[in-house]
């Protein structure tokens, strides 16, 4: 069968035969694209004692999005203990305990990705061991927000074959429950690497399998030290064929939406 | 007039889209930004309320500005000698030598960055009695990504 389409591997691969996590572009699959990035400042010091939750940023994608949130303040125990959710219309902060004696300001940057963390992006075939070749003098560099396509920083660009790209290879909704653990299949012969969000009920912090009015909140700290507050902890395993998340402290209940991308974390397994 | 590159699937849904900002990572970079390491804490000891920490690794990354950044940590062998057996499960940006929420502490490490470097950092919280971690006897690779995207603005640029 004639395939079709545009491949572009990364500098020292082989088109013809370069893994897909060696690819810089490939339409068989999506990359994951930054739909918004805005730097936001978060006031907790109100005057009123109480738990805050408000809106932070409009992005009216119409889906809920994956996102980052990156405080500022790293490398040091951040109070109010608190965490970013966003549903199809806005991004929240939410705080997890009472914060009069605990004001202070979260300045940060907010990163959106254009993924719908509700649909489903089935898998698409993966093959072969990555390869190492010497570099070429030839490439392809296509520019993003940046100007000067001899700019010498990557920021500047969405394609650059000297930079490797992430790609999303599986992406979709999984529940778990009393008895079964989030479990996905996804036939990557590695160990993936991955995003995983906590689907819950916009208005109370208790995961559940029956949310309705559903914000997503990313599960795993980020810069400094933030207790990203209800999402649960989960302990990730893997092998060369699934990945199944559980909780660390009891058994998982509720629903993660997750990104498998095409990269592995430490070989196969 | 926009010009660029835009692929959709056969549905129609757009997958590609170079105007867009993407999460790159130079292949070139030394030292590397994206790689897999060995990291040994050690069992820093806090006294009662107290805070302890270490940096078990410092990447620097040359970008001149905060780089959004990643890391997946892996437990790569049973712990000899005390601390919690998680032994073939990963974390993605943090790893917690300690069943997490089992009150009285957080011994974790986790990663973070500025305008010159990555780092991984150890750190033990005591909100009671004193302890000592068990990073020592707990080897973690550490899978990092340092991206092209900044995670904050920095004015000078």
């Amino acid at each position: 069968m004639t395939r079709t389409g545009i491949v572009i591997a990364q500098q020292g691969a082989d088109v013809s035969r370069a893994p897909d996590y060696q690819k810089v572009l490939d339409s068989k699959f999506p990359l994951l694209e930054i739909s918004d990035e805005v730097d936001i400042s978060v006031n907790f010091n109100t005057g009123t004692n109480g738990y805050m939750f408000k809106v932070i940023h409009e992005h009216n994608l119409g889906f809920i999005p994956a996102f980052e949130w990156f405080d500022k303040r790293a490398d040091a125990e951040l109070t109010p203990s608190y965490e970013i959710c966003a549903d199809t219309k806005y991004v929240y902060v939410r705080t997890l305990e009472f914060f009069t004696d605990q004001a202070g300001t979260a300045v940060g940057r907010l990163i959106i990705f254009n993924h719908n963390l509700q649909a489903t992006i089935t898998p698409t075939p993966s093959s072969s061991e990555s390869q190492s070749q010497s570099k070429s003098r030839y490439g392809l560099k296509n520019l993003g927000d940046g100007t000067n396509i001899a700019s010498k920083s990557y920021r500047d660009f969405s394609i650059n074959t000297e930079a490797k790209a992430m790609a999303i290879h599986q992406a979709g909704v999984v529940k778990g429950i009393s008895s079964v653990e989030p479990t996905i299949q996804h036939n990557l012969g590695y160990m993936p690497t991955y995003m995983v969000f906590d689907l819950q009920d916009k208005d109370s912090i208790t995961p559940s399998t029956t949310a309705k009015n559903i914000a997503a909140v990313p599960i795993g700290f980020q810069y400094g030290f933030v207790t990203n507050g209800s999402a649960p902890p989960l302990a990730t395993y893997a092998d060369k064929n699934n990945i199944r998340f559980t909780g660390v402290q009891s058994v998982y209940i509720g629903q993660l939406a997750y990104i498998i991308l095409k990269d592995p974390v430490v070989g196969t397994v | 007039m926009t010009v660029g590159l835009v692929i959709r699937d056969d549905s129609g849904k757009e997958q590609f889209n170079s105007s867009r900002n993407h999460l790159l990572v130079d292949l070139n970079a030394d030292p590397k930004h994206f790689d897999t390491v060995r990291i040994l804490g050690s069992n820093q000891s806090v006294g009662a309320g107290a805070t302890a920490k270490e940096k078990l690794l410092t990447i620097p990354h040359k970008l001149g500005y905060t780089p959004v950044a990643t890391a997946y940590f892996y437990q790569l062998s049973d712990v000899a000698g005390g601390g919690i057996s998680q032994f073939g499960t990963y974390y993605r940006n943090f790893y917690s030598y300690l069943p997490l929420g089992s009150g009285g502490g957080d011994d974790v490490v986790n990663i973070t960055a500025d305008d010159t470097n990555l780092y991984v950092v150890h750190t033990t919280v005591s909100y009671g009695p004193p302890f000592s971690s068990t990073a020592a006897s707990t080897p973690l690779a550490v899978k990092y990504y340092i991206f092209s995207r900044p995670a904050y603005n920095n004015p000078t640029l």
